[in-house]
């Protein structure tokens, strides 16, 4: 059963600035699980720019789980395009470790917002999926909540790597950039955090099993009462 | 990062925040491979440029980095099968094919 989540975001730059601005989007303060970064394919074809990328992320673990870890490292796979014409930017992730646990795809689309030619929309789409016979619905539940509590603050570090190369755009928005929470320093990545829980969730079937039994009763509570395609919106005023 | 407050201290916190960091082109993420920097860094220093300058202006001739990106790849290919990594669960592609996830029909 794959679970389906969606969300939009509002970023107060151009597509130019936010497509230039997505290549530098890490390091910031707030991606310090964020060990590497490699190109590992791009070409153009058609007028548009195909890109791979292969990042890895450090995996938190809980602490019940600390003795027992010894792989503890996340590795995710990037494909984008970039259509300059069309002025959209794509991109596509999934995850390589845990994949049977727990697969999480994210597909973000950056266009120019309907509402303000100046201004950038990220339509964020993820696709959380597991084969673990009588845990998928829990692990679910325990992606679900995260990605909806994380949603509004999933922007911040990206909103700082843009403030920081176009400080010109910045001065007509900071009250809106302090909404955003671009300062605020916990957040990070939806998919690096879901495939934390994917690796959290990993490590118990190892060892805790018991442990495990009870966060997924929690979290099969969380689902009952949350069933069905969640649309969240992360605009700014909302936060 | 110091910066949490909210109110009249935020936009100093933002401030501070900015003259603390180096710039951002001094601030580069590492390779895989650890003896892969020097070159990813050029690589990247070359596509950044060729991006904003070249390619969103209309210019789609992508020959310019082509030297940079050669070396960087030879080595990250080398770093990756040093650590394990599939690379053929790499080189999959989703995206614009028929394994591409499409959302559900909204109701």
């Amino acid at each position: 059963m794959v679970k389906y989540f969606e969300s939009s975001t509002v970023f107060q730059f151009s597509w130019e600035q936010v497509a230039q601005g997505y290549w530098h989007r890490y390091p910031n303060p707030h991606s310090t699980h964020v060990l590497s970064e490699d190109t590992i394919s791009r070409e153009v074809k058609n007028n548009k720019l195909y890109s791979k990328r292969l990042l890895t992320k450090t995996n938190r673990v809980p602490k019940w789980g600390e003795r027992f870890i010894s792989k503890n490292v996340v590795k995710i796979v990037e494909e984008s395009v970039v259509d300059p014409k069309k002025k959209t930017l794509t991109t596509y992730t999934r995850n390589l470790g845990y994949a049977k646990v727990m697969s999480v795809i994210e597909k973000v689309v950056y266009k120019v917002s309907d509402e303000n030619p100046k201004w950038t929309v990220a339509v964020r789409s993820a696709w959380i999926d597991s084969q673990v016979y009588g845990f998928s619905r829990a692990i679910q539940a325990f992606g679900m909540d995260r990605f909806r509590k994380n949603c509004a603050k999933m922007s911040g570090g990206f909103n700082y790597v843009l403030a920081h190369m176009f400080p010109g755009t910045t001065e007509y928005m900071n009250p809106s950039l302090v909404q955003m929470g671009y300062i605020d320093k916990t957040e990070q990545p939806s998919i690096a955090k879901l495939t934390h829980a994917a690796g959290d969730i990993q490590h118990s079937f190892h060892d805790k099993a018991e442990k495990m039994k009870d966060a997924a009763k929690k979290a099969t509570d969380l689902a009952k009462q949350k069933a069905g395609p969640i649309y969240a919106s992360c605009q700014p005023s909302q936060s | 990062m110091q910066a949490k407050g909210f109110g009249s201290t935020v936009l100093e916190s933002v401030g501070s925040a900015f003259r603390n960091s180096p710039s951002s082109t001094d601030l580069l993420m590492n390779s895989i491979g650890e003896t892969c920097n020097e070159f990813k860094k050029q690589y990247d220093s070359c596509f950044h440029f060729w991006f904003a300058e070249k390619f969103l202006k209309g210019e789609t001739n992508d020959s310019m980095c082509a030297p940079l990106f050669k070396v960087y790849q030879q080595c990250v290919k080398k770093a990756m099968k040093d650590q394990h990594i599939e690379i053929k669960d790499v080189e999959a592609n989703y995206l614009g094919t028929d394994q591409e996830k499409t959302a559900p029909p909204r109701s």
